[in-house]
């Protein structure tokens, strides 16, 4: 296979943008879940859990943030993407991998703190900066394992 | 059902949460100079007004509003029917005291509840047991059949305490909630004690004790038993060693102390739900809470009513959720 090399890596790109986005659909839609009970009782709390709710959805945005670098490295966007060997473009899978991985796994986890951050917001709205400070460490190792993929890519030389 | 699929619910539950009651509430309550007065703060606390002094239907109608907003807001609630399951029997038990006696059932019908009380009672008058719900069915022919032979209502009682205990567990461990098993297991304990207690006071023998003690984790039926029949000393004793230190004091204080001390112990457990956002364990608290709150307005309406001291009202108040 000649283009097992372009393969791979489009796989890596697709596999980063593919599991980043279905952990914050997830994350986004447990946390909506919760947010849309919150304000069936009371709808003046709407910005305030509304924060709550995105918190899980920025690993997407990372996902979709490789999958545009890969593209852009292996010149697909152009329209006349490099010749890769299997063995580069494998290195471009194995670099997608921490965002596609860390991205979907943390984005379950950052929504369930936020979920229960809407409990917090219910019961006490002046408490809503400490529940969204919880629920932002677990952001912590979505972005570092952004970075890491991201440090791959650009240090990938062909 | 997964812990997930009650986000919605648990969060609408933790908005409702803050309406409940307070100890300070509670408390002013109790000074209020008369049951007019008391009546008129409740209604800032967002209670109806009662009609007149009738403030038994008011709060029946305040916890039937409860459950039905917890039944609105859950994906399924069935274990939560360990909470009110006991209802039902206590429906059953009016229904058939009142079938030997011809009074009328309905006004001792309690609610919520999970079947139609007056649907049972139409089932029972027409002497068509099968047409009862599957739980209810062969208890109420079982217990029928014993008042109509032998005529003795506490034997008929027992039937349908014993069958509600089996209930509630039933429920309860079918929900797979820590929670909601610790406090069934609990209540049916604290259940049995009363009945044995009962039991040992009016010279019962082993055989009736053996029928009228539900089996329940907590300690050993036959054990229990065997403590029961050596005396009332004896079994607290034995329910000391099991963690149960202050029931003898709750028990020598009288029979509202030790009511007391069943609802406190209930809600002690259901607080930890105060910690849980996943599951149907929130909900269950919030149910318990309004429960207990009601029961404690009960208190002060009805005191506040005949003249009882503030000082009297307070020693009866329940511990609560908040």
């Amino acid at each position: 296979m000649a283009n097992l090399g372009l393969c791979l890596a489009i796989a890596g790109a697709a596999l980063a943008a593919l599991l980043s986005g279905m952990g914050s659909a997830k994350g986004v839609g447990m946390v909506g879940e919760a947010a849309a009970g919150l304000i069936s009782e009371d709808p003046s709390k709407f910005t305030k859990v509304l924060i709550l709710e995105i918190l899980p959805g920025t690993q997407g945005l990372y996902g979709f943030i490789t999958a545009i670098m890969v593209m852009i490295k292996i010149k697909l966007l152009s329209g006349a993407p490099v010749e890769l060997t299997w063995g580069q473009g494998l290195q471009v899978f194995a670099a997608c991998l921490p965002i596609a991985i860390v991205g979907y796994f943390s984005a379950i986890r950052q929504a369930k703190v936020a979920a229960a951050g809407v409990s917090v917001v219910a019961k006490k709205p002046d408490q809503q900066s400490k529940a969204m400070v919880l629920s932002a460490m677990v952001e912590t190792y979505a972005v570092l394992a952004l970075l890491i993929s991201i440090l791959f890519i650009l240090r990938l030389n062909f | 059902m997964k812990n997930k699929d009650y986000l919605f619910a648990v969060a609408a539950i933790r908005a409702n949460e803050l309406s409940l009651l307070k100890e300070s509430d509670l408390e002013q309550l109790i000074n209020a100079p008369d049951y007019k007065k008391a009546v008129s703060m409740l209604g800032e606390k967002g209670y109806d007004l009662p009609a007149g002094n009738n403030y038994s239907k008011m709060l029946d109608n305040e916890l039937e509003k409860t459950w039905q907003k917890i039944n609105e807001s859950a994906p399924e609630a069935d274990a939560l029917k360990t909470f009110i399951v006991k209802n039902d029997f206590q429906n059953l038990k009016a229904i058939l005291k009142s079938e030997m006696t011809k009074n009328d059932a309905k006004q001792f019908f309690v609610s919520p509840c999970i079947y139609d009380a007056e649907k049972m009672l139409e089932s029972i008058s027409e002497r068509k047991f099968e047409e009862l719900p599957e739980l209810i069915a062969d208890t109420a022919k079982k217990a029928y059949d014993t008042i109509v032979k032998t005529g003795n209502g506490q034997l008929c009682d027992i039937i349908i305490d014993t069958a509600a205990l089996e209930a509630i567990l039933s429920f309860a461990s079918e929900s797979n909630d820590d929670t909601l098993i610790e406090y069934a297991q609990q209540f049916c304990l604290l259940t049995n004690v009363k009945t044995a207690y009962r039991s040992v006071k009016t010279n019962k023998n082993q055989t009736f004790l053996e029928m009228a003690v539900a089996e329940n984790s907590l300690v050993d039926k036959k054990q229990f038993i065997e403590e029961a029949l050596k005396g009332e000393n004896e079994l607290f004793e034995f329910l000391g060693q099991k963690g149960f230190s202050k029931l003898k004091e709750a028990f020598e204080k009288g029979t509202s102390s030790f009511e007391k001390y069943c609802d406190d112990e209930s809600i002690r457990i259901m607080k930890k739900a105060k910690m849980t956002v996943f599951g149907i364990s929130p909900l269950a608290g919030y149910y318990v809470a309004r429960e207990t709150e009601i029961k404690c307005l009960r208190i002060i309406l009805s005191a506040k009513l005949s003249g009882v001291s503030n000082d009297v009202i307070r020693e009866r108040m329940r511990e609560l959720y908040v």
